[in-house]
Parts: structure tokens; sequence; C-alpha cells
């Protein structure tokens, strides 16, 4: 039987390490479903140290498999309602792989619809390389090239997957989750509450181990970090980002940047979850000139938010880009409180997820060509009151919103 | 979908929210619930926080900090004096009565860090002074102001 624990807090988690007297009886918590073309799945001794699940074929393990052989795990995450909504399809699912050679293809299925039917998706680990130990993530279109060196003890290596349908996104990981390059994808998983394992490995068969599957949060809690999150609200994949209360419509400097927007999303291939995008802003005077700029935020304590300027391949060193976020809602709302410290204009909140990045104050020092080309320090002071003062300086926030 | 009325799918100025929405956040204006409701109640991404209430100044903390200012002993910036002060005009009077020793426990440990002699009777008197103070300056404050206009004291997170 597996063993099964709650964690100190109420988040559910079921998990399964196999360590029980071989027999090709896995228990009530597994449903055998394919690959049994010589026999069916099987706990077994392996090297005499480590009880693995096995997908039996023939007598040996590694001596051969079935090609797209599958066991569902019968045990549902349960269904929560936080805030009006429900956390269906929301799940972790971890499994160690033992000895994987060359060519294996594993593969995780999360979200499926019952304990016999597949979901939507099929997260797919290939061991591409066993010399570099490289590892090939395929999550429907989205791919990621990653590394993961088997254990040396146990020839273990760790597959992660974590599911959020209510947002509309798969991560899956090989190697420790909290410290392994993550593919990110935008794929839904579907709404389903149960699991599955299994691979496509016909010449070589697969050997598992450690199995758990876990819910990722609760009204009080998020149980798993698996997806960044802004208070208890987890981040979308795709985010929009855009220029706002550009000086409050004011004809200046950067009005014309009001309401211009971009997307940003989910970067893959990275340990920290961030979003990049890029926009476009052009000057309006006869010869315009184009600017892109490049941002980046991360998902950090201070939801760094980096922007970078463009003139054609050129970076631009604009001076503007220094600024007070008011990116914690807590933090804002201490800093109301304060008599000494005026309130922010404008501030962040989390639900509905709105990240406010501002004041920007544009000088006539700074070298940035959005709407009117910025003027000289001789134009603006020197040379007496310029044509239009307000061409000099400027105002403008950033708000990312999902 | 929300019954959004904003007719400026292209962005705009939203009368019915005050706020000038970009086609994006037009488009959460009808199809999420949490931008709506939040746009709703006032509190939506853009709308500047409502102007703070008007609240009574002079409470028993302002009042206490007047009383030890005209012997000399004034707010530091490493004391915790201005915070004590606020959390006191937070109470008001009745809890700040209710929490006397609290205060005076207080005094105590910012005399002892500025090394001046101290007496907790003489302490509490000029706590119930600055109370007493504060309630003739409330009634005060009260009848210039309509009761609609004033903010009632929250509780104190600091005492008690």
């Amino acid at each position: 039987m597996g063993a099964r624990r709650r964690c100190c807090c109420e988040c559910w988690v079921f998990s399964d390490d196999f360590d029980r007297t071989p027999s090709t009886d896995l228990g009530t918590d597994w449903n055998e479903s394919t690959g049994q073309a010589d026999g069916d799945w099987e706990i077994i001794l392996y090297n005499s140290t480590q009880y693995v699940l096995h997908e039996k074929y023939g007598e040996t393990p590694g001596e051969g498999g079935t090609a797209d052989a599958i066991v569902f795990c019968k045990r549902a995450v349960p269904v929560r309602n936080i805030d009006g909504e429900t956390t269906d399809g929301e799940m972790f699912i971890h499994v160690d792989v033992v000895d994987p050679q060359e060519g294996d293809i594993y593969r995780i299925y999360p979200c499926c619809t019952d304990d016999e039917t597949l979901g939507a998706v099929a997260v797919e680990f290939e061991y591409t390389d066993d010399t570099t130990d490289a590892w090939l993530i395929t999550i429907g279109s989205d791919t990621l090239e990653t590394t993961g060196e088997p254990n040396v003890l146990t020839g273990e290596v760790s597959l992660s997957v974590c599911a959020d349908h209510t947002n509309g996104q798969i991560k899956a990981c090989v190697g420790a989750r909290w410290a392994s390059p993550t593919l990110y994808s935008d794929t839904d998983p579907g709404s389903g509450q149960y699991a599955a394992i299994g691979h496509d490995n016909a010449d070589t068969g697969a050997l598992f181990d450690n199995f758990s599957i876990g819910e990722l949060r609760i009204p009080t809690e998020i149980c798993l970090a698996c997806f960044c999150t802004c208070e208890d609200q987890l981040m979308p994949y795709t985010l929009y980002g855009e220029f706002k209360w550009c000086s409050d419509g004011t004809n200046d400097r950067l009005s014309c940047m009001e309401g211009i927007d971009w997307t940003m999303t989910a970067v893959s291939g990275t340990t920290t979850m961030i979003w990049t995008g890029e926009v476009e802003v052009t000057t309006v005077e006869d010869t315009p000139v184009v600017q892109r700029i490049v941002f980046t935020l991360t998902c950090d304590a201070n939801w760094t938010l980096s922007m970078v300027v463009y003139e054609g391949e050129t970076q631009v060193e604009c001076a503007c880009f220094s600024s007070t976020w008011y990116g914690d809602p807590d933090t804002a709302a201490a800093r109301w409180e304060d008599d000494d410290d005026p309130a922010p204009e404008h501030y962040s909140t989390c639900s509905p997820l709105a990240l406010v990045y501002g004041p920007w104050e544009v000088n006539v020092q700074d070298d940035c060509n959005w709407c009117y080309k910025y003027l000289t320090p001789l134009d603006c002071v020197i040379g007496g009151p310029p044509a239009d003062p307000t061409l000099c300086n400027g105002v403008f926030w950033i708000v990312i919103s999902e | 979908m929300n019954d959004c009325p904003c007719n400026i799918l292209n962005g705009g100025f939203c009368e019915r929210h005050q706020i000038r929405k970009s086609r994006h956040w037009v488009d959460l204006c009808h199809n999420n619930p949490r931008w709506w409701t939040a746009w709703e109640a006032g509190t939506g991404p853009g709308q500047k926080q409502n102007p703070k209430p008007r609240v009574f100044k002079d409470g028993p903390g302002t009042q206490l900090h007047k009383m030890l200012e005209r012997c000399g002993i004034q707010v530091t910036k490493t004391c915790q004096c201005k915070s004590r002060i606020r959390t006191m005009n937070k109470c008001g009077p009745d809890t700040c009565r209710e929490n006397v020793t609290c205060i005076v426990d207080w005094l105590e440990e910012e005399a002892r860090k500025r090394e001046l002699p101290f007496n907790r009777w003489l302490a509490r008197l000029l706590v119930l002074r600055a109370i007493a103070k504060a309630r003739r300056a409330e009634r005060k404050w009260r009848a210039k102001d309509s009761p609609a206009t004033s903010a009632t004291p929250p509780q104190p997170p600091g005492c008690g």
C-alpha cells in the first residue's frame, strides 16, 4: 500500500515510494491502464537496494518495454473554492526515473479526467544524450533543452510537473524543482484532478520511484511555490504592460506614450520566473526616431522591472530609469498611513493584478527620443524660455496587468 | 461578460469608472469579474485613492507630546515617540484611558534610554491630563465638524 501523508498544513499530498513487498499488484491506489503486452506493472527490488515501479516486460528490468505504457494514480487532488474560484486542474506531480538510457522517453500526464482517462496534455521528458545528461522537455509545441544528471548512488533523476488550469499554464523541469531551468507553457492542462505516468521505451522499459501528487494552494496558503504568485494569486503566463498617466494628458514630452501597450510572456529555461516583452516608441517630429524598449519583469521580492532602450542595435543610455515601486500593497498602505510620507498617486494590487511602477521623471538631460525629441539644456535652460517648455520634461508610469 | 457600459472599445475615458482605459483594460472590464468589481468599488487599478477622511489629530498622543515638549523633552530621530503619538491618537481617549499602564511603560522605557529621572505616579498623572485635554479638544472639534465627516478612531494596534 502506498504511503500517504498530510503535510503539517492542510495541503493534500499523496506519495508512493513503492517500498513494499515486490508484487504485480500495485494496490488500490493504482490503475494499470496499458503496458501489458507481456505482463503488467510491478514493484521489484532493483539492484538489491531499492524498491521501484517497473513496467514488466520479460524478466529483466531494462530488457524491454511496451510503447506508450501508462499507469494511473487513482488518488484525486481535492477541489477547493478560493475566493469564488475553484482549483480544478491545479496540481504538482513528481516522480523519479531510475537509470535512464539514452533515447528514453518518459511521460507525466497531469489533470487526467479520471483514473482511466487521460487529460488534454502529456509532458514528455526525453533523455537525449547520456554523455552530457541532456534532456528535452516537451509540452505541446513548447520545448526546453536542459540537463539532469542521475544520482550517483541511486541512478535516479527527478521529473516534475506543475499544472494550473485556472491560469492556463504548465511548467516542467528535470532535477531539483527549485533550482532547475524550467519549461513554461501556456497550454491549458484541463480541469481533471487525476494524474498518470508512463513511457515510450519499447527497447529499454522504465523504472519509476518516489511518486507524489499534491495540490498547489488552499484558501489559507500556497502549498507549493510552484508558480510565481502575487500574494496568493498565481501570476499568469502572459502579462500586459502599458504606459499610463503620462503627465496625465498634458501636452508634454511624453504625452503620446499614453496607452501604448505591449505583451510580456514567461521565459523558459530560467530558474526564476521572468517575463519579457518589448515596444517601440517613436518621436512625432518630421524625421521620426524609433526607440525599442525591452522590458524584463522578475518574480523576486522586489518585482524588479528592468528596461533597456535601443536605437537600432545601439543601446541608449537613458538616465531616467530610476523609480519608486509601489508594488507591495501592504507597503503602499503603510506609506498611506504615514503622515510624513504622501500616499502614492497610483499603487499596485494583486487582485486584480496590476503592478504599478513609477513615477519616472524625464528631464532635459535624458536621452530618450519619445514623443517629442528631447531638447538640449541650451534649448531648455540657458537660451531663455524654450518655444514650448513642456517639451523639456515629462512623467510616466508603467502598469503590468493580467 | 459584465455589463460594462464603457463604449470605448478602443480605449479612452470611462465615464462610469472615471479613469482612462486602454483597449486591454476595457477588455478586462468586460470579461474579468475581479477588475469589474474593483472598479465598481472605486479601488481598481488607476483609480486614485479616495481623499483621506478628515481625522482628529489633537488626540491624547499629540497632547502628551505637547506637554513633554514644554518640559524640554523632544522627539528624536531614533526614538519611537512619533509612532506612539500616532498610536495614541488612533486609540482615542477612551482606549488610552484603559491602557494608561501601557503608556506609562512606554514613557518609562524612553526615560531609561535617555537616562532621565522617572516617577511612575507623576507620569500617570501626566498621561491622564493629556487624555482629559484630548477629550475637550475633540468635543470642540466635533462641534465644528459634522459627524459624517469625522472618522471613528480604530482600535489600537499597540495597546493592551
